[in-house]
């Protein structure tokens, strides 16, 4: 799923190390997240979301197939 | 329950684990064939050998705050979790294929018993797969 998630993370100056300390994941997480090659569960949406103080859908873009 | 306690926990599951393994091998050397006994001992090394190292792991893990977090985050990461359950799932099937493969090659080479063992597994493993999926759908 496409997201502006590398677009955020580097407004606020973070690595992608920080940002997964931050949000309890691996570095992989992010990277994959970033590439759009994983798809974060509800649960990790949110908590990114809150971290970046911005909704879901402002974070993350919904493509219908 | 905190990541350190679970640590813990399974440092006693890795030493129970390895008691029981030193008994299985003392019980294949008493009670067992030759060639049985050579199959479990070697099991039982190996598996020895690996609960060794994770204990040693495990222990070193608690002695350092930094890496034990770091391993809590690997282990709940739910990228990881993702992963380990499709490798679960690709590794079932697969081996589903190669034991169906196996049985026809036994018994195209005369070895029909051995063929009959492969596939009973095999349904029961597919019985199996059928009952905790309907488990599952019950429960979530």
């Amino acid at each position: 799923m496409e997201n502006n998630i590398r677009d955020l993370r580097k407004q606020k100056g973070l690595t992608q190390d920080e940002l997964a300390s931050t949000l309890e994941v691996t570095r992989q997480t992010i990277i994959s997240l970033e590439n759009g090659r994983y798809t974060a569960s509800l649960q990790l949406a949110f908590k990114i979301a809150r971290f970046f103080g911005e909704s879901i859908e402002d974070i993350f873009v919904f493509e219908e197939e | 329950m905190e990541f350190r306690e679970k640590v813990k926990n399974r440092i006693k599951g890795h030493i129970l684990i390895h008691i029981g393994t030193l008994a299985v091998m003392a019980a294949a050397y008493m009670f067992v064939g030759e060639r049985m006994r050579e199959l479990l001992v070697s099991l039982a090394i190996a598996v020895s050998v690996v609960k060794i190292v994770r204990i040693v792991s495990d222990a070193l893990l608690l002695t350092d705050d930094k890496r034990l977090k770091k391993r809590e985050i690997n282990e709940n990461d739910e990228r990881n979790r993702s992963i380990a359950t499709r490798a679960r799932s690709a590794a079932f099937l697969i081996s589903v294929c190669i034991m169906a493969l196996a049985g026809l090659v036994l018994d195209y080479v005369g070895l029909s018993m051995y063929m009959e063992a492969i596939f009973y597994c095999m349904c029961g493993m597919l019985v199996l797969y059928v009952v905790t999926y309907l488990i599952m759908q019950k429960i979530y």
